[in-house]
């Protein structure tokens, strides 16, 4: 096998395949289950880095399915962009497989766990798919794909609150993706193609009809319901916080990023910026909304008692910085965007992970609980001290670096608002988050019961790696800023 | 169900067509209506038809619930497993022409009836898989 040539493949056939194949071998013997899966996440990663290696030295990398040429046959187009967030998702993913098996047998029931196991990989696969294909009904499928196995994952848990938000999740992101599908529909209509960079060609002499116009409408909105956009978030908190702690870990840094993702395609590689700006102006509006989704995140979030709410609220807000990024049309707000995604995608995959690891111990996610948490858990508690400085965005880690760019992208364009907007929600960050930071180190817990507790260390491992993750982007940003300077240009050639 | 005699006999004989039936359909989707869809829901009909007459427990006893799991994840192997040799025999993902000992023209009639087999598979485990648990007596 030339595995040079069919990695864009591998890299979504071997976890959908290694899904299937984790159930088949489950039913049999289960306890392979947990290895399986993190073999399948290291291959996945290791492809990931290969392709991205690939697309380093060479450029954009077509790969044509079943050998059929694009506007008949499906492709995935990797460049720039997508391999960095296609890493991203599959390093996150790989991390996390060492963190899962404990706290998957804590939370699950033993007879579920090799299918919770199989749909978390069908999960990521979806999400792979998303990423790296370059064909419209392709997107749409995968996150189908993607979608469905994130109602079964949240419900999986089996509390009633858990169906509950697993169903609110399931009408609203039904709804959201046929918006999609719908948009779609019309774009396919209109230009009779579903490859992306075939559209672009063809919509051109067609940006004032109608149903060019209905399409775009269809699908920002059906996106922005997907990736949890403010007025459309409220499927978010509860999916986040009534999940197994593993899966809000995992969607946390991945699920809605992907979809931010899909709107910055079709911002800038579908429809050209031209159309955004002059035909209707979603980049105007989706720059205000965003705007608003940063702040009431963050005021949304200072009001919560539950930790695992009170990320979730902080994930709404968070998505906005990452679509701010791409609305304000500047290299450097769009390095700031990319550079966000990963940040948040380590930063608060990191800390739902911190609070999984407090509540396999303690059995809480009361903030209130939180109370001296240091003296029993120094480990975790210094772990989330590190996800918190990169959330506030103090210097040396991630958080900093993204929110630099992203000032930096808002003065180039001359938006002051957003400059105001990021630096406030900066502020609001460190009020909701030092509220948490204060009564792990500084206040004493009211039950005299401060023994040393003995932490979980093969879920604290892949917590510091998530930290070190952080830091280490805080510090080395050249490669990456190059990299992500470069995919900004070949998005923003488009506006030309 | 106990003394519909004719309603046994009717299905005793049926069931035996019904699943030659889904064959037929299988085999030839790539030609005419139908396909390993198409074919998996008449062949689990079949069974389907079976349980309603003579009662769940009677399938429960021919097919284990375990053997269906598995079935339901082995097509979509099967599926991915002809992408598989495909690549490695040399073509990209799915690459019928590829297919090992066969051409261009053979090759993509014979790959549609593979991977058709595996759609089958799933979907005829499937269904029958959610009819158990669908007729599934809550005694709790």
């Amino acid at each position: 096998m030339n595995i040079d040539v069919n990695l864009p493949a591998l890299i979504i056939v071997v976890p959908l395949f290694s899904a299937m194949f984790m159930v088949a071998a489950g039913v049999f013997y289960r306890k392979i289950v947990p290895f399986i899966f993190q073999f399948v996440s290291f291959l996945t990663a290791y492809f990931s880095f290969l392709l991205l290696f690939r697309v380093y030295k060479t450029g954009p990398v077509r790969y044509f399915f079943g050998n059929w040429a694009p506007p008949l046959g499906i492709e995935y187009y990797v460049d720039y962009t997508n391999i960095l967030f296609v890493v991203i998702i599959a390093s996150v993913f790989f991390i996390m497989s060492f963190y899962f098996p404990k706290i998957v047998n804590n939370e699950i029931d033993e007879g579920k766990t090799y299918i919770f196991y199989s749909i978390t990989t069908l999960f990521i696969t979806g999400l792979l798919g998303i990423t790296i294909t370059g064909d419209l009904f392709n997107i749409y499928v995968f996150t189908e794909i993607s979608s469905i196995t994130a109602y079964a994952l949240i419900a999986i848990g089996g509390t009633k609150k858990s169906y509950r938000s697993s169903f609110n999740y399931l009408i609203l992101g039904t709804i959201g993706a046929s918006f999609v599908v719908l948009g779609i529909g019309y774009l396919y209509m209109a230009t009779g193609t579903l490859n992306l960079l075939d559209m672009q060609q063809r919509l051109v002499p067609m940006y004032n009809s109608k149903i060019v116009v209905v399409g775009a409408a269809f699908i920002v909105l059906g996106l922005s319901m997907k990736m949890a956009l403010f007025p459309l978030h409220s499927w978010l908190p509860g999916a986040y916080s009534h999940s197994p702690s593993a899966i809000s870990a995992l969607m946390s840094a991945t699920s809605t990023k992907v979809m931010a993702y899909v709107m910055i395609r079709f911002l800038y590689t579908v429809f050209t910026p031209k159309f955004d700006v002059n035909v209707i102006p979603i980049q105007e509006i989706l720059f205000i909304i965003s705007l608003i989704a940063i702040l009431a995140g963050s005021f949304m979030a200072i009001g919560q008692k539950d930790i695992k709410m009170m990320f979730a609220y902080s994930s709404v807000g968070q998505i906005g910085y990452i679509l701010l990024g791409a609305t304000m049309l500047s290299n450097n707000g769009l390095v700031g965007s990319m550079y966000h995604f990963l940040s948040h995608a380590f930063v608060k995959g990191g800390l739902f992970m911190v609070s999984g690891i407090v509540f396999y111990s303690l059995s809480t996610t009361k903030i209130y609980d939180y109370c001296g948490l240091y003296k029993k858990m120094p480990l975790t508690s210094i772990a989330f001290l590190i996800f918190t400085l990169s959330m506030i965005g103090i210097p040396l880690t991630s958080g900093f670096v993204s929110k630099w760019y992203l000032v930096v992208g808002a003065i180039d364009s001359g938006k002051w608002i957003a400059v105001f907007v990021i630096l406030l929600s900066s502020l609001l960050t460190a009020v909701y988050f030092w509220r948490v930071v204060d009564n792990i180190f500084f206040t004493k817990s009211e039950s005299n019961n401060s023994d040393v507790i003995k932490e979980p260390i093969a879920m604290v491992i892949p917590t510091y790696i998530m930290a070190g993750v952080t830091i280490y982007f805080g510090i080395f940003t050249n490669d990456l800023v190059a990299f992500a300077q470069k995919a900004a240009e070949l998005l923003m050639e488009t506006c030309k | 169900m106990k003394g519909h005699i004719v309603l046994k006999m009717a299905t005793r004989m049926m069931v035996p067509f019904i699943l030659m039936f889904s064959l037929y359909v299988l085999a030839h989707g790539e030609i005419s209506p139908g396909g390993g869809f198409q074919g998996g829901v008449i062949f689990a009909s079949g069974f389907i038809l079976y349980g309603m007459v003579f009662g769940v427990e009677e399938i429960y006893r021919k097919i284990k619930r375990k053997i269906l799991i598995f079935m339901t994840a082995f097509g979509v192997m099967i599926y991915s497993g002809v992408g598989y040799i495909t690549m490695f025999n040399g073509g990209l993902f799915l690459e019928y022409a590829k297919l090992p000992g066969l051409n261009m023209k053979s090759g993509n009639s014979m790959g549609l009836l593979f991977i058709e087999i595996g759609v089958f598979i799933t979907v005829s485990s499937v269904m029958l898989l959610l009819f158990i648990e669908v007729s599934k007596k809550y005694d709790n």
